[in-house]
């Protein structure tokens, strides 16, 4: 196998990831999107840990795997907060530091 | 027709197809799954839809770690991604009522400029990465063995390296394999012996995670409980 194969897929899933979070308005479709993209980057990093043939791109994705466990259920709270005050999950409102 | 057969015949034929074809078969496959579901999850106007569509993406890039040999990282996907991660996404989509039909219409001038970006991103990405790592090949190594029972076996069944590097020449019937025995071989005899277990890179990964890494690793561990303490401040209701 090629490592451009799984470097490309990566790249793929990475700009499908940005695509999201870019043009969703819902909050918790917004934070999918970026596991979309925190997946790509660990897909690098198990291609590349295989291809130097050492463990510690492995190493690197699980650290990555555990922060985004940490990241959702941050994010998700704040969400929740969103909902709470102003009845909607809409990213777009959330204007209020515009100058 | 027998044109392209014999073409269809020549490409299959070439070394860098047939040295690993059941794999790239196997990625061809699960990439197409993968990026099918991420494109839908990102266009789907169901929001419970996105949330099942994101699981399969997520299932297949564990497919992909257990196709490249990390194993370990394949399973902990699944526990932390598929168990629990997907299960929270459900949680926020119920709790926030969001609209579990059709999300709101994005408008197309948004929805363009995120294609452009995004395409764009992917020409810069795409073509570094055909520049620098144009044909390399992934080379996979035999994984070392991790465990060793110690054994009878008889030497008719021993692997010549492992009746070489013991010195069992013109010996027969049963001999005992000890641990120290074991432990004067090379890895690469190691792995022939009877008795050895043989099991990806987890010995690799819980060495470096406790030795190298473990700095980072009690950080992750502080950073989960500010991550759990941060979510109830937050989400508590006053």
């Amino acid at each position: 196998m090629m490592l451009n194969q799984f470097l490309l897929l990566a790249a793929v899933l990475f700009c499908i990831g940005v695509y999201g979070v870019l043009t969703r308005r819902n909050g918790v479709l917004v934070l999918m999107s970026v596991e979309l993209i925190l997946n790509a980057v660990n897909i690098n990093l198990v291609a590349f840990g295989a291809f130097r043939d050492n463990v510690q791109g492995d190493v690197f994705a699980i650290f990555v795997i555990a922060v985004a466990a940490a990241e959702v259920g941050v994010g998700l709270a704040m969400v929740l907060l969103m909902y709470r005050n102003r009845k909607s999950t809409d990213f777009t409102e959330l204007d209020m530091l515009k100058g | 027709m027998i044109a392209a057969l014999t073409l269809a015949q020549e490409v299959l034929t070439r070394s860098e197809f047939t040295d690993a074809l059941p794999q790239n078969i196997a990625f061809a496959i699960i990439a197409g799954v993968m990026l099918f579901s991420a494109f839908k999850m990102v266009t789907t106007g169901n929001v419970v839809h996105a949330a099942l569509y994101l699981m399969i993406v997520l299932a297949a890039s564990a497919a992909i770690f257990i196709l490249l040999g990390s194993d370990f990282v394949g399973a902990t996907q699944i526990l932390v991604y598929i168990g629990a991660i997907i299960v929270l996404f459900l949680f926020g989509i119920m709790l926030t009522k969001a609209q579990l039909g059709d999300d709101d219409s994005v408008s197309s001038e948004r929805r363009g400029m995120g294609a452009l970006v995004g395409v764009l991103l992917f020409v810069v990405i795409g073509f570094a990465l055909v520049d620098t790592y144009e044909n390399i090949e992934v080379e996979f190594s035999d994984p070392e063995p991790i465990a060793f029972t110690p054994t009878t076996a008889d030497v008719d069944d021993l692997p010549t390296p492992v009746i070489e590097a013991l010195g069992l020449e013109g010996r027969t019937g049963e001999v005992e394999i000890t641990q120290a025995d074991f432990d004067s071989l090379e890895p690469e005899v190691q792995r022939r012996v009877p008795g050895a277990e043989v099991f990806g890179n987890n010995k690799q990964i819980a060495d470096a995670i406790f030795s190298d890494y473990i700095v980072p690793f009690e950080a992750t561990s502080v950073l989960l409980l500010a991550a759990l303490i941060g979510a109830v401040v937050v989400a508590r209701k006053e």
